[in-house]
């Protein structure tokens, strides 16, 4: 499932480990997350993703993120396709700590947006269902 | 997660190319998917599944599939829960070209779940 920002939840420990069912997963997690700072409970880092309304069943620094917080405000599902997307600091200091291709993903997925504004295309172009070659995906 | 034709995006290159941001396997759909008029690079196959409602970030056959428009337009989660299921050109015309004949037992089950539940 892809969060607002671009991460796949279902990439993350604390995500799988909550959907999977994997109380061990939950514990090493809680472990492995726990720093001078903060220290966490197989329960503190329980999470139901980030789309989940309710913030309580997050792991605790998404639940606080302030880009989950402007998209669910603004109503919006990927933030790649804010109008607001090329001047927003938020999300942009959010994805400094993104991987290369999860960026690239998002760059694509702009790039996608920015190609159909202006247009109406899937709705009046629709595609028919013929026979012939089926792509194999 | 399931279209609402039946297909299952989660078994699609596009949609797992771009969950797991594996940007080589999106590049790697777009050489194979060759058509006549066009030829398409890893920014067409990008794909954030059918259920969503943003045919932008679809690929450009999912994007304009008319039974997904009808679905969304309908507001209904699954084909399977339409009242015109049976008497369906559009649903029928799509399993054909797909050939997926599981897909369409499936949906045919699901079909008969659903009015059992609605008889109850």
């Amino acid at each position: 499932m892809m969060a607002f920002c671009g991460l796949n939840c279902a990439e993350c420990a604390a995500y799988k480990a909550t959907m999977g069912h994997d109380v061990a997963l939950l514990e090493e997690t809680a472990r492995l997350w726990t720093d001078s700072q903060n220290k966490y409970t197989p329960a503190d880092v329980i999470c139901l993703g980030c789309t989940e309304e309710n913030s309580s069943l997050l792991y605790a620094s998404c639940a606080g993120c302030a880009t989950r917080a402007c998209a669910m405000r603004k109503g919006i599902r990927y933030c790649a396709t804010c109008d607001d997307f090329d001047n927003c600091s938020t999300v942009k200091d959010l994805m400094k700590t993104f991987r290369p291709n999860v960026l690239k993903v998002i760059g694509l997925m702009r790039e996608r947006v920015k190609r159909a504004q202006g247009s109406d295309l899937p709705r009046k172009k629709r595609h028919r269902v013929t026979s012939g070659p089926v792509p194999n995906l | 997660m399931m279209g609402f034709c039946g297909l299952d995006c989660s078994g699609c290159r596009c949609y797992r190319g771009t969950l797991t941001s594996d940007i080589a396997l999106l590049e790697e759909v777009a050489r194979e998917w060759v058509e006549p008029e066009r030829t398409h690079r890893a920014v067409d196959m990008m794909c954030l599944g059918c259920a969503q409602p943003d045919s932008r970030l679809l690929p450009p056959y999912c994007g304009t599939c008319s039974v997904r428009l009808c679905a969304l337009e309908r507001k209904i989660p699954t084909c399977a829960a339409c009242p015109d299921f049976d008497s369906c050109d559009r649903f029928k015309g799509l399993m054909r070209f797909l050939a997926e004949p599981k897909v369409e037992s499936k949906m045919r089950l699901m079909r008969a779940k659903v009015l059992e539940g609605e008889s109850r």
